[in-house]
């Protein structure tokens, strides 16, 4: 699915979070959202998903205005795979997975049948949580609800894939594994993520967002530049080329206002 | 497994129904006046074939028991499935219509109504489910609006707010009986406001009948939107349900059904909080295997606290919702105990 956001504003609580945000997504090409808290992520995300009418401006998915396609159309093309929440869900992971559905089913029809099931595992599997289908979403770790929730994304088969700080919570090991999952889906993506060397790892192009508008755009190694960096986050940084594939991989070595510490003579 | 689940789900409803029909059939049978069980089922199978004689025995049996048994079934059925719906709407455990003020709400709209001296029972018996359902609707627009107000909609905010309002309504309902009464306000106020079935007719089962088919279905047909709510608010848009609209339409409905259940039996807490603790921490969480099950335990639950109501201290009656907290509170506290990780907390 092509994405094409066309100077967009968007506002909260009669607030505007969003000014001139202009940037496409290619068919099957996946695009992180960098920034710092309150930058404007989260509502980007929200805007593409068309559950927030622009201000100005539009976002258009395949040239459709994101906020006037119904919600059942809109969800049976895009899935969101929102933050996770730190309260309790009362369901086992396979009833979460198989809400996943919910956009394709009848008004009349009940739900929970053995087609239903099926696809259900076969998205766990897929995601790699088969083995806890059954457990109740109280007891799985922050890396199996990831996955969980993936699966849930995945079952809408969706053309978009918005994805709000996929990464959040986990440990390394389930970090990578989300990222290489999300990476080998062939699904156009947009990813909102906190940590650089994801965005780098994950994307092909980076929108770089500060206080609501796009400071940067471009590759990994356009946008994450030591002097962009300290411009929008406010970090001194230092950016190294990974000797193997040639990605940027960024060492952030201290707050720009303070002094970098005294060198040690020999 | 799934598959074990649903036929525990359809076990369990299965289950209530049949001891729901069988609650019915004893509880007819049980009362002050010593009629034995197979006398009072020959009166009411007279009834139903239309051979009735008319003495004492075929009026307590036809016009008090039976009436009284089924609006305590329809109510706690009600009650119970309006619980249900108040939880997952508002992702908030502790949600329902006693706790959040839609009972007392109720019993205010339905004291107003009654002040008005309408003479004719039909009138009446419209007017004052309505008055209750603008009344509970009124409670919880307050509620969620003080809540908001207060910056959040979070459960913690909200049953605060619930209660704030709760007391209020509550207390005005209280004060506009003693201003106004002019038999026993006090025994009126403790039947508003802990629920009595004692002044259960054919019309409050229909009240309670006509509500619990209108809104049950509706409710049911939610269950899914349910739980996709229950992830959240952006995760169910993402699913294709428009969140507001959901909202405002079970909001609607549920007040609704607590409006009629009130207005035939005063504000009956616990049933709609502690019976769908119960049932989920015995089929899980998903919606369209709670409601059923909600709905059948509550009816059997409040048949039952009604009856003990009526006959416990015999022969004076207590307000039912002094027994169905009595048995209620316990009950809740061992499933809270037992039901960790599948019970919704």
């Amino acid at each position: 699915m092509e994405v094409r956001v066309e100077s967009l504003a968007a506002t909260r609580a009669h607030r505007e979070v969003l000014t001139e945000v202009s940037f496409t997504v290619a068919p099957g090409e996946i695009v992180g959202l960098l920034g710092p808290n309150g930058a404007g992520k989260s509502t980007l995300l929200a805007s593409i998903a068309g559950m927030l009418a622009p201000a100005r401006g539009a976002v258009l998915l395949d040239g459709e205005p994101a906020h006037r396609i119904p919600r059942r159309d809109i969800a049976r093309r895009v899935a969101l795979m929102e933050q996770q929440p730190d309260r309790d869900i009362p369901l086992r992971a396979a009833d979460i997975v198989e809400l996943g559905l919910l956009p394709f089913r009848g008004r009349f029809d009940r739900g929970g049948s053995a087609h239903d099931a099926s696809l259900a595992r076969e998205a766990l599997a897929a995601a790699g949580a088969a083995h806890v289908a059954d457990r109740p979403w109280t007891e799985l770790s922050g890396g199996e609800r990831q996955r969980v929730s993936l699966a849930r994304a995945l079952v809408q088969r969706p053309r978009l894939l918005l994805l709000d700080e996929p990464t959040n919570h986990l440990d390394v090991r389930a970090q990578l594994d989300t990222l290489a999952f999300v990476a080998g889906l062939g699904i156009t993506a947009v990813a909102a993520l906190h940590d650089l060397d994801h965005a780098a790892r994950l994307c092909s192009r980076i929108v770089l967002l500060d206080r609501g508008r796009v400071a940067a755009l471009g590759t990994p190694a356009e946008v994450l530049a030591p002097d962009v960096i300290a411009a929008v986050y406010g970090v001194r940084a230092t950016v190294l080329t990974h000797p193997e594939d040639g990605r940027p991989v960024i060492a952030l070595d201290g707050a720009v206002d303070q002094a970098p510490p005294p060198e040690e003579g020999p | 497994m799934s598959a074990g689940r649903d036929r525990r789900a359809r076990v369990l409803t299965a289950a209530l129904a049949a001891a729901l029909l069988a609650s019915v059939a004893i509880a007819v049978t049980i009362g002050v006046a010593g009629l034995g069980p197979l006398e009072a089922w020959r009166i009411l199978a007279s009834h139903l074939t239309g051979d009735t004689t008319a003495d004492t025995g075929d009026a307590i049996v036809w016009s008090i028991r039976a009436p009284r048994v089924l609006t305590a079934a329809l109510v706690g059925a009600g009650l119970a499935a309006a619980g249900v719906v108040m939880q997952g709407l508002t992702r908030n455990p502790l949600a329902d219509p006693y706790l959040l003020g839609l009972s007392s709400g109720a019993s205010l709209g339905a004291v107003g109504v009654l002040l008005l001296g309408i003479g004719s029972t039909l009138a009446l018996s419209i007017a004052l489910p309505i008055a209750a359902f603008l009344g509970a609707l009124l409670a919880l627009g307050a509620a969620l609006g003080i809540a908001r107000l207060a910056g959040s909609l979070s459960p913690t905010i909200v049953v605060l707010a619930g209660i704030a309002v709760s007391q209020l309504l509550a207390a005005c309902t209280s004060l506009v009986i003693v201003v106004t009464a002019k038999g026993d306000a006090y025994r009126q106020v403790l039947s508003w406001l802990l629920g009595s079935l004692a002044g259960s007719t054919w019309t409050t089962v229909a009240i309670a009948a006509a509500a619990l088919a209108l809104v049950y279905p509706l409710l049911r047909l939610h269950a899914a939107p349910l739980d996709a709510l229950t992830l959240g608010d952006a995760a169910a848009e993402a699913l294709g349900i428009s969140t507001r609209r959901t909202r405002l339409t079970l909001f609607v409905a549920v007040s609704l059904l607590t409006g009629a259940m009130v207005s035939t039996s005063g504000a009956i807490g616990f049933v709609g909080l502690i019976i769908p603790h119960l049932v989920r921490g015995l089929v899980g969480g998903l919606h369209r295997h709670v409601l059923p099950a909600a709905a059948l335990g509550g009816a059997v639950f409040l048949l039952w606290a009604d009856t003990l109501a009526r006959t416990m201290l015999d022969p004076r009656e207590i307000p039912v919702g002094i027994v169905t907290a009595l048995v209620g509170v316990p009950v809740f506290v061992v499933v809270l105990r037992h039901a960790r990780g599948t019970a919704w907390r």
